[in-house]
């Protein structure tokens, strides 16, 4: 037969399948029953069309052109799958903890970032050892600043700057707006740390400068000296704190992981262990961004409650509770159990 | 020699596979069915083109969804606050407020890998630059590999630099605020050049890369439309069988020489010419183009050049 006539009969096929793939690539589209039969066939026909071009000796650029065809519907016939539930539940409360009690990277950078900001705090507090610390790290405007903030910020007796309609504290619709500016702020600085981690020196030029910044603030702030707006930062940052630094902790963690799999690669190709790394990474910065939100609710609507509502004990509760949380997930969920 | 240069740069030809392995930018995907094809990988620039298509419908369609809903719960909330009262205004407003700012941190950061988990590896851009992703192994990506790329992207595009970094101006640079930061990509950009296969960072981790979906377009049939070469095909000594890879190039020859200029064509067709004149002991003024249409005429539009060259397959 004539390669011309071979390739005039095969075309009509050809052309069939390129329709089909057309009628495919629409968003979700679908096709039915018999259309589908009538893919995988004319499919399979082109395949083994590609894999005889050879043999038959078609003209390269018809050869060129069954390329482009099989990868199209190739890319049709294997597609992903959207997302899977059961599977993320099952990854957010067996999985995920055990990881996060086991991981290295993340006992590496828990240790340096509590280190690094309870030496900084207190630097910052006592005064001694190294007088001008808060100011030298954070900045003297920045420090009036803050404390000009918490100062105003009374949420104390609720005769502040605030409306007083709302019973002192912040209004509902502040809390709301806030929550909401918590969650983009924090959570993102959280994703940007998780991400900037996996080239480790920015990553930890970040969280190291984090660490001894806030450390500085909270000594600063905490100083005797600082009367009122010591007191109101105090109650206003209690309750949030543990689900916030701990989300740090494990964005910066979960980074850190993919870092170390560059050179730590257990007997992997290098590729392969970042990859792999990346792929057991995901789950604990998704835990840490889940943090993150629930650290902004608390944020947004606890914290500011004013003294006389909800008085700086029961805000030290929440904190409890929280990081008994915390610990459940990590330590009862996270110790390696043997499997039933 | 000639002759040999003329097969080397033949796409389909035996010598041209290995030649092929090696050319980067392509890559073959061996499938269930058995066979394997190729993917051409997308370069850095037409990413880029993809990326900004997306940040822009993103930005611009997220801002201009949140102007919408801005305006119906400022009605809402004017409602709200007469029939009910000031504080339940207030809360509407402080509702909307943060809806609009989760809204930004999911849209800014989700949105890739929303598009690219759910719609088989293609955001807007990407569909529009007939881009997509895909698992290292030619297959879908699923939804870890299009969070894990997408949330990467971060490290993509550092180091970031102050824009006022750009104006030599310091009149002018002190106009802009000194927290807005130009992603200078060059982590990015790097890694895709210095690694093979075109993967920034975030594929590397995801273990994704990018290819390039060309829809192929079927080649017109060859044609002749001079006589002679039906006449001379006649002529040509039918004991002569050309082997695969002069096959291979009478086939790239006769399909190029479409789109070129008749010098150029007589220019190439003087590489192999002369050899095959001498060969087949034809006249010394032949033409050479006419001469290898001939040839190619005879061995794939006609009955007997097919049979004859399955023929030479079976005894090599």
């Amino acid at each position: 037969m004539k390669i011309r006539n071979l390739v005039e009969q095969r075309r009509s096929d050809w052309v069939e399948l390129e329709n089909l793939c057309t009628k495919l690539s629409g968003r979700k589209s679908q096709l039915g029953p018999n259309e589908a039969i009538r893919f995988a066939e004319l499919y399979r026909n082109a395949c083994a069309d590609l894999s005889l071009a050879e043999a038959w000796q078609l003209p390269p650029s018809t050869v060129d052109y069954l390329h482009t065809l099989v990868a199209r519907s190739h890319n049709r016939l294997y597609r992903s799958h959207g997302f899977d539930l059961r599977h993320w539940l099952e990854l957010a409360f067996i999985d995920t903890p055990r990881k996060i009690f086991a991981e290295p990277a993340i006992h590496i950078v828990t240790l340096m970032f509590w280190g690094l900001s309870l030496l900084s705090g207190y630097l910052a507090w006592d005064q001694q050892m190294w007088p001008d610390f808060a100011e030298q790290v954070v900045g003297t405007d920045t420090l009036e600043m803050m404390e000009k903030m918490y100062v105003e910020f009374d949420n104390q007796s609720g005769t502040g700057n605030q409306p007083a309609n709302t019973g002192g504290g912040r209004s509902m619709g502040a809390n709301f707006s806030m929550a909401g500016f918590y969650i983009r702020h924090n959570a993102g600085i959280g994703l940007e740390c998780f991400a900037s981690m996996v080239l480790i020196l920015p990553g930890f030029v970040t969280l190291a400068y984090n660490a001894v910044f806030l450390g500085a603030i909270d000594g600063y702030m905490l100083r005797p000296e600082l009367g009122a707006a010591g007191i109101n930062f105090r109650n206003f940052t209690t309750a949030h704190g543990p689900f916030e630094l701990t989300a740090i902790i494990l964005s910066a963690g979960a980074g850190l992981k993919i870092g170390l799999g560059w050179f730590w690669t257990r007997g992997r190709r290098r590729l392969d262990s970042v990859m792999i790394a990346g792929r057991e990474s995901l789950p604990i910065a998704i835990c840490a961004t889940v943090l993150f939100i629930m650290a902004a609710m608390i944020e947004g609507f606890v914290s500011p409650l004013p003294e006389y509502i909800l008085p700086w004990w029961l805000k030290g509760l929440v904190a409890l509770v929280s990081s008994t949380m915390l610990m459940f997930y990590f330590v009862v969920l996270g110790f390696p159990w043997k499997r039933q | 020699m000639n002759s040999a240069n003329l097969v080397a740069v033949s796409p389909a030809s035996v010598a041209d596979a290995a030649a092929r392995a090696t050319v980067d930018d392509l890559l073959n995907i061996p499938t269930p069915e058995k066979i394997s094809f190729e993917y051409e990988l997308a370069g850095p620039v037409r990413r880029l083109f993809a990326w900004m298509i997306d940040l822009f419908l993103v930005q611009v369609g997220y801002w201009a969804a949140v102007a919408v809903i801005g305006l119906v719960a400022m009605f809402i909330a004017g409602v709200a606050s007469v029939s009910l009262g000031p504080e339940i205004a207030e809360m509407i407003g402080g509702m909307t407020l943060a809806a609009i700012l989760v809204g930004s941190f999911v849209v800014t950061w989700f949105y890739g890998a929303w598009m690219e988990a759910v719609y088989n590896g293609q955001t807007l851009g990407k569909s529009w630059t007939d881009l997509r992703v895909l698992s290292r192994d030619g297959g879908a990506i699923n939804s870890g590999q299009a969070i894990v790329r997408n949330i990467l992207r971060y490290a993509d595009l550092m180091p970031f630099v102050p824009i006022t970094f750009f104006f030599a101006d310091p009149d002018l640079a002190s106009e802009v605020p000194e927290q807005v930061e130009f992603p200078t990509m060059m982590v990015g950009l790097i890694v895709m050049l210095v690694l093979p296969g075109f993967r920034r960072l975030g594929d590397l981790v995801a273990g994704t890369m990018v290819v390039s979906e060309r829809s192929g377009r079927f080649p017109d049939p060859i044609r002749f439309d001079d006589p002679r070469v039906a006449q001379l095909a006649e002529l040509l000594p039918t004991d002569f069988v050309p082997g695969r890879e002069l096959a291979m190039a009478l086939a790239t020859y006769a399909d190029g020489r479409r789109r070129l200029s008749p010098e150029r064509n007589a220019e190439i067709a003087a590489h192999l010419g002369p050899a095959l004149v001498k060969k087949l002991e034809l006249m010394p003024n032949t033409n050479h183009d006419l001469l290898l249409c001939s040839l190619y005429y005879r061995t794939f539009a006609t009955a007997e050049g097919k049979s004859r060259r399955r023929a030479a397959e079976v005894q090599p």
